[in-house]
């Protein structure tokens, strides 16, 4: 198959961006004033405490020294060590990534479940009250901030009808948990992580379908006496679907970096989460060690976006 | 003679929307007959391909067809409904449109594209179908049938590819045949070949053809009869050789010394001066008197008569023209 | 090359007024941008308009719904709801106008210089403007955030670094087209002053793509600003900000639920309208869009709806 052969050639190109990425999130988070062992032992501290703990990171050593140490461990699987939690790295993100992923999956699903039906509805019914009611929501969704849409329903579900609860993502399932319990908790946070994304590919899906509905071959297919049900899914989606495939691909790599904020407000001990404490207890190994994680899973998904469209389009061969 | 396979009385297809509507057609009436060729030509906008899209009812839901009457083989197709219409189309009438680069559809294997039609439109089983598919390809020309239907339309070439369409349109053998500019996106070798085949085809069918062209004489090569349309009107409508030996029309006039001729060295050729009029409230007049060279007072004044020269000819047009000259 | 007379494609008065023309008549464009200008100017006048002062504390009327004497309520510390949203405006505008600033000066010199270089230099800045764009935005602002320290200073910084890539990238691929284009060719044979004329064209051309940029980074710096804040990383209590206001709401969302009210309309309002006023610009901008609308006279196509760009 050619499209494998293409998605090959897409990883071996993995590493080099893997590199300059690495690089910049490790110039990044050391091109700074601020001496982290400084900064987390205090002021009060002996010279010699700080001076074995700063070679115990390879703090003592040149910035270059200390980025191809990084750079080797990791390739070796060893995103270093936290200064705090004294755990690896690769622990932290082992336990966070899987929840994080969960929850993204949920959202993702959500995203395609309702914006699919909804963009090729809205183009349909083009130029409709409909139309212009999903049109305005999906606005909406893109445009309020996700953080504010989930204390919205916070307030709407949980403080005001008690419908969902507001934490239990991550929380160890004991025997006997139904199956409401295990999952309800995932309600709210995937809701408000999909808005932006539900109204982003609402409107994508909604473009797309027009486009596609406008071309000759669809002219082509109605003078042909086929069913219109069969031209709009046979003719219409197979066409209309290939960018909208690779859009949410796309999406779904993005929304690991936007959970921040909604792992925050849910309590979602997820990657968001394990950052921010990071960044409050200037943990410099885990930052850089979740931020490279992100920004791998992150690249995965551009290329297995790419892939798709070569999958999907006949057209396209490499 | 014979009821018409199809009878159009009265035609008009309105684009509404913008400033104002467009009327694409405007009060067409012909016919044709079993067996017939009919030629339908004029330039772009004129409404040929919109006269096209009323008869095959694909206009909806972009623009509104109304006629006095439209008869398809027994079918009032005034009266039908969609569901009605669909039944007819690509069974009973069917269409090759002008452009192969873009009327199949690149993510579906032409195979799929020929099958799909056969097996809702014949009933035919999946084996059957695909044994007709490459009987179909075959018979349009195309070698190694059986390998190519899996392959996609971009992996085809231009003639070949309406080639797909022609076998795709004559799949259900249809009683008419629309073809709109079938053959003006290929090289001029590949054009005489698709041209050659499709009258091939129908003279083995015996089914009836619309063939439109903006080319005046490669219509008059074709066809039986002539229809001259300007402006989504009818201007004037002749057998073949009547047209060609005295037009009656300034329009056809007009087109026929814009058509080099191959009997007549050293002629020159006359474009038409002018553009084609915006078909948005367009008067009654005849449209085409500001470009005649023949205009007389009355054409800018009143509405072209339809006069009648002979068996079957009629044009729309106040002139007298003289009889073209060395042409008898 | 022979000496031509070329004289580059200018935008003539007409297409100027037709783009103006065409904003104005954008209903959805006027409405945001009459919003945005009043949300700009409340914001400015806070100090003359706010009826209280947006820091004093006043323990005996916290958490007060809203009324005539404080129109959104009070919060915790018996604040003024509705002068803490004026006051945190003037820092959640003030950081996005920076934030846009910062990056198009940055990023536009990158990409003509990219563009203009091309072979190593072009292929070293764009790999490392890639770098930057296989992060999301947030997290890395957080990031960049988390090493410099929790403070506005440094949000608008790292907002400001993580958005440079997007305009480098416009500002290269425009540089990049007009160097082929002949009136450039044309532009070099004439000698003189040719990288100067050069900037000039790239800049002509890719000034539509950049205005619609900087409308989608306003809007985004505005959402990421607050979400940085409301996780507790930007502005710093207990200065007034829309994103550190509503983590504190976040507390009190059973006993007083209207603090969410302010602060969310607050951003909600500023982040559509600027996105409006992207997409007015984005079709007025747009030559394309003024043939297609001339032609689509006859044919009488619908326009399409507003599309704001993604913000968070």
């Amino acid at each position: 198959m050619s499209s494998w052969v293409y998605l090959s050639r897409r990883l071996i190109q993995l590493p080099l961006v893997l590199f300059v990425a690495s690089l910049t999130i490790f110039s990044l988070l050391h091109i700074t004033p601020g001496d982290p062992v400084q900064i987390m032992l205090g002021m009060e501290t002996s010279p010699d405490a700080v001076a074995a703990l700063r070679a115990q990171f390879h703090l003592d050593q040149p910035l270059p020294m200390q980025y191809l140490i990084w750079v080797g461990d990791a390739i070796r699987g060893d995103l270093g060590n936290s200064i705090r939690l004294s755990q690896p790295v690769l622990h932290i993100i082992e336990q966070r990534f899987p929840i994080s992923l969960g929850l993204a999956a949920a959202a993702m699903g959500l995203t395609l479940v309702v914006a699919i039906p909804a963009g090729i509805f809205s183009a349909l019914r083009r130029n409709t009250f409909v139309d212009y009611l999903i049109t305005g929501l999906s606005i909406g969704g893109i445009a309020i901030p996700n953080f504010v849409l989930a204390l919205v329903l916070i307030y709407v579900f949980s403080v005001t009808l008690g419908w969902f609860p507001i934490t239990g993502i991550g929380s160890r399932a004991r025997v006997g948990d139904t199956l409401w319990q295990i999952y309800s908790p995932f309600i709210l946070p995937s809701v408000a992580l999909a808005a932006a994304e539900i109204g982003l590919l609402t409107r994508f899906m909604r473009s797309s379908m027009i486009d596609v509905l406008s071309r000759d071959y669809i002219r082509t297919a109605r003078a042909k006496g086929l069913p219109g049900w069969w031209i709009i899914v046979v003719h219409g989606m197979k066409n209309a679907m290939i960018p909208v495939v690779t859009i949410s691909a796309i999406q779904f790599g993005y929304l690991i970096g936007i959970q921040i904020t909604i792992e925050f407000i849910f309590a979602i001990p997820g990657m968001g989460s394990a950052l921010l404490e990071a960044v409050v207890n200037r943990d410099f190994p885990v930052v850089q060690g979740l931020t490279l994680m992100t920004a791998v899973f992150f690249v995965l998904a551009n290329i297995v976006a790419d892939t798709l469209y070569v999958l999907l389009d006949p057209r396209i061969r490499y | 003679m014979s009821e018409p396979l199809l009878r159009v009385k009265g035609l008009r297809t309105e684009i509404p929307g913008g400033p104002g509507s467009v009327v694409a057609v405007d009060d067409l009436s012909f016919d044709i007959h079993q067996g017939e060729i009919l030629g339908i030509v004029g330039e772009s906008g004129s409404g040929k391909s919109m006269t096209a899209l009323s008869i095959m009812g694909l206009v909806a839901p972009a623009g509104r067809v109304t006629a006095k009457r439209m008869e398809f083989d027994g079918w009032d197709l005034t009266g039908l409904d969609e569901a009605a219409m669909r039944r007819l189309r690509g069974r009973e009438m069917a269409m090759i449109f002008q452009d192969p680069m873009t009327s199949l559809n690149p993510v579906l294997s032409i195979g799929f594209q020929l099958i799909e039609q056969l097996r809702w439109r014949l009933g035919l089983s999946r084996r059957q179908a695909r044994r007709q598919a490459v009987e179909l390809l075959g018979r349009v020309g195309i070698s190694g049938a059986e390998r190519r239907l899996d392959d996609y339309p971009h992996q085809f070439s231009g003639g070949m590819r309406q080639r797909v369409s022609i076998a795709m349109a004559i799949s259900c053998e249809p009683k008419l045949l629309i073809a709109d500019e079938a053959t003006t996106a290929l090289d001029v070798t590949i054009q005489a070949q698709i041209t050659d085949l499709i009258m091939r085809l129908c003279e083995e069918s015996g089914m009836s053809v619309m063939w439109i062209s903006h080319d005046l004489g490669v219509v008059a090569g074709l066809c039986d009869r002539v229809n001259v349309m300007y402006a989504g009107r009818l201007a004037e409508s002749a057998d073949a050789m009547s047209l060609y030996a005295h037009s009656r029309h300034g329009y056809t006039r007009g087109l026929m010394k814009s058509v080099p001729r191959i009997d007549r060295r050293r002629q020159r050729l006359e474009a038409i001066a002018g553009r084609p009029p915006s078909l948005i409230d367009l008067p009654k007049t005849c449209p085409f008197e500001p470009r005649c060279a023949y205009s007389t007072p009355e054409c800018g004044a009143k509405p072209a008569p339809r006069r009648n020269f002979g068996e079957n000819h009629i044009a729309y047009c106040w002139a007298d023209l003289p009889a073209e000259e060395g042409v008898e | 090359m022979s000496a031509v007379t070329f004289a580059p494609p200018e935008r003539s008065n007409s297409a100027l007024s037709l783009a103006s023309g065409q904003f104005l008549g954008n209903r959805a464009a006027l409405v945001s941008f009459v919003c945005f200008v009043l949300i700009t100017v409340a914001c400015l006048a806070a100090p003359l308009i706010a009826p209280y002062d947006p820091v004093a504390i006043s323990l005996s009327d916290k958490l007060q719904a809203p009324g005539m004497a404080h129109w959104l309520g009070t919060d915790y510390f018996g604040r003024d709801v509705l002068s803490r949203v004026l006051y945190g405006g003037r820092v959640s505008l003030m950081v996005a106008l920076l934030v846009v600033v910062a990056s198009t000066l940055v990023g536009v010199p990158i990409g003509l210089l990219a563009g203009f270089a091309g072979g190593r230099v072009d292929n070293a800045l764009m790999r490392i403007m890639d770098a930057f764009l296989t992060f999301p935005p947030l997290l890395l602002a957080v990031a960049i955030v988390g090493v410099l320290g929790p403070s506005i200073e440094n949000v608008m910084l790292a907002l400001a670094l993580v958005r440079v890539p997007v305009f480098a990238r416009i500002v290269r691929s425009s540089t990049l087209s007009i160097r082929e284009e002949t009136y450039v060719k044309a532009a070099r044979v004439l000698g003189s002053g040719w990288v100067r004329i050069l900037v000039t064209h790239v800049l002509r051309n890719a000034i539509a793509p950049i205005v619609v940029q900087i409308t989608i980074v306003f809007a985004g710096a505005i959402v990421s600003e607050a979400s940085i804040s409301f996780l507790g990383l930007g502005a710093q209590p207990p200065s007034p900000s829309w994103g550190r206001d509503l983590n504190e709401a976040r507390r009190f969302l059973e006993d007083a639920p209207w603090l969410l009210f302010g602060p969310s309309i607050a951003i909600l309002v500023s982040v559509l309208s600027v996105n409006f006023i992207g997409d007015g610009l984005r079709d007025a901008l747009d030559p394309r869009a003024w043939q297609t609308l001339r032609r689509a006279t006859a044919r009488g196509s619908a326009a399409q709806g507003a599309t704001p760009g993604r913000s968070q």
